[in-house]
C-alpha cells in the first residue's frame, strides 16, 4: 500500500473507537521497530548521539529508553566527548 | 499457603509468562494481550477454565497476532507485528507492565477480591477497551462462557487457596521444603522425556552449563535412567552477555543423583556438592500429570537444615530462605514451560 492509501485510512475518523483502538497495535508496531533499528545501529558501530540525531530526539531520551531494553550482548562504546 | 502469599505468587508468575510472553515479539511493554496469554497457561483457576473452553496457548497467540495484524490494517499497513517466536526474556531487560496492565493488576486484588489467576481474568474481561473479550470471541468464546467456568471451578474448590487447602509440610522437623504449581503446554510424554534426560537438564535448570555422563568401569553410561545413578553437572560461570558471574569454585561442580524414576510420572533429583561437603545438599522431586492441553507439574524443592551452631545462626534467616527456595522452585517451573512454548 502506498503511502496517501496509508493516510487516507489512518484518516478515517467514522469510527473512532476502532481507530483508537488500532492505534494501540501501531504504538507497539512502532515501538517494536524501534528497538529493532535501535539495536542494529549500536550494532552496526553507530553511538547513542547518531541515534538521538537519526530520530530526532536528545541522546538523553534515547539512552534513557533504550540502554536496559537492548540486546545485552552489544559493546556500546562509552562516551569519549 | 495464605491468600495473600497466594496472590502474590499468582502475579508474580503471570507478570513472568506475560513478559516472557512480549519477549516473543520483542516488545518490552507488556500489555493486557500478554496478560491474557499468560493466563491461558496458568495452573490456576484461570487457566483451566480456558483451556477447557479449548483454547490453547497457541490458538490464543494466533488470535493475539490476528487482532494486531487486523488493527493495524484498518490503518491502511500490511505488515503485522513481527513474530520471532523464540522467548528471549531471560537474555534481555528493561520490561515494564502497561499502566493498563498495571491497573488490572491492582484491580484484581482491590477490595474483597483475592488477586489470584480467577479474579485476574475477570478484571481482564471487564477492562474498558474491550481487547480481552475481542480475543475471546476470536477464540469461539465469550465472557459469559468463561465466568461459567470461573464459576464452576469455584463451586469444586479447585483453586485451592478458597478450601484452605495446605500442601503438605515435610514431616522431618530438619528440612525446609517448598512447592509450586505450574502447567506446561505439552503432552506428558514429551516433558518427561525433557526431564528424564540429564543432558538435557541445562534447558531448565538455568545455572547449569552442561552434565556429564557417569564414568562407569563397564564403558558407557546406561541407556535407561536407573536410581542411583550421579551425573556432574558444571555451573553457568558467565551471563548471557559475557560477563563472569561470582561463583565460588568449590560450587561450580555439582553432582545430580537421580533418586526416583517413575516413568512418565515422577522423578526426583538429589543435588550435592562434592567440593563443598558442607554445603547443604536439596532435592527437586517433579511429579507429572496428564491435563487438558498439556501437563500438569507439581515440583516441591528441599533442603536439609544445617546443624550444630550454623543452625542457631541460621534461624533469624529462615523466612528469606524459604522465600529463596521458593523463587528457585518457581523458576524450575517456569523453565519447564518455557521449553515447550
Amino acid at each position: 500500500m502506498t503511502s496517501p492509501h496509508v493516510a487516507e485510512a489512518a484518516a478515517d475518523t467514522s469510527d473512532p473507537r476502532a481507530g483508537l483502538r488500532a492505534i494501540v497495535s501501531l504504538r507497539a508496531l512502532a515501538d517494536t521497530l524501534e528497538l529493532r533499528q535501535v539495536e542494529a545501529a549500536l550494532r552496526a558501530g553507530m553511538s547513542w548521539s547518531e541515534v538521538a540525531d537519526a530520530l530526532g530526539v536528545t541522546r538523553q531520551a534515547v539512552h534513557k529508553k533504550y540502554a536496559k531494553r537492548i540486546d545485552p550482548t552489544i559493546s556500546v562504546p562509552r562516551r569519549t566527548s | 499457603m495464605s491468600a495473600f502469599t497466594h496472590a502474590a505468587a499468582t502475579m508474580q508468575t503471570v507478570s513472568l509468562n506475560a513478559s516472557e510472553e512480549a519477549s516473543r515479539r520483542g516488545q518490552r511493554d507488556v500489555d493486557i494481550d500478554h496478560l491474557f496469554l499468560a493466563l491461558v497457561i496458568s495452573s490456576d483457576a484461570a487457566g483451566r477454565a480456558l483451556r477447557a473452553l479449548g483454547i490453547s496457548l497457541d490458538g490464543a497467540r494466533e488470535a493475539v497476532a490476528e487482532l494486531h495484524t487486523d488493527q493495524l490494517r484498518s490503518l491502511g499497513i500490511t505488515t503485522g507485528i513481527p513474530d520471532d517466536g523464540a522467548i528471549t526474556f531471560h537474555e534481555t531487560d528493561g520490561y515494564d507492565l502497561t499502566p493498563r496492565s498495571l491497573s488490572v493488576m491492582k484491580q484484581a486484588s482491590a477490595g474483597k477480591k483475592t488477586g489470584d489467576s480467577a479474579d485476574l481474568l475477570r478484571e481482564l474481561i471487564a477492562e474498558p477497551s474491550g481487547l480481552v473479550v475481542d480475543l475471546l470471541a476470536r477464540l469461539g468464546s465469550t465472557p459469559g462462557d468463561v465466568h461459567a467456568q470461573l464459576d464452576a471451578l469455584d463451586r469444586d474448590g479447585t483453586e485451592g487457596v478458597r478450601t484452605g487447602k495446605r500442601p503438605a509440610r515435610p514431616r522431618d522437623r530438619g528440612v525446609v521444603a517448598q512447592q509450586a504449581e505450574t502447567f506446561v503446554p505439552a503432552p506428558i510424554d514429551e516433558v518427561w522425556a525433557l526431564l528424564a534426560d540429564p543432558a538435557r537438564m541445562p534447558e531448565w535448570e538455568s545455572s547449569v552449563a552442561r552434565v556429564e555422563p557417569p564414568t562407569s568401569p563397564e564403558g558407557a553410561p546406561p541407556d535407561t535412567l536407573v536410581e542411583r545413578t550421579a551425573w556432574i553437572a558444571h555451573v553457568l560461570t558467565e551471563r548471557p552477555d559475557g560477563k563472569p558471574m561470582k561463583i565460588k569454585v568449590a560450587y561450580r561442580r555439582r553432582r545430580v543423583e537421580v533418586r526416583t524414576v517413575e516413568e512418565p510420572f515422577r522423578i526426583a533429583w538429589l543435588t550435592t556438592f562434592p567440593d563443598a561437603p558442607r554445603a547443604a545438599p536439596f532435592t527437586l522431586e517433579i511429579e507429572l500429570s496428564a491435563a487438558p492441553g498439556g501437563t500438569q507439574l507439581a515440583l516441591t524443592t528441599t533442603r536439609r537444615r544445617h546443624t550444630g551452631w550454623r543452625w542457631l545462626v541460621g534461624l533469624p534467616l529462615r523466612p528469606l530462605q524459604r522465600f529463596l527456595l521458593w523463587l528457585q522452585v518457581t523458576h524450575v517451573g517456569a523453565a519447564i514451560g518455557r521449553v515447550f512454548r
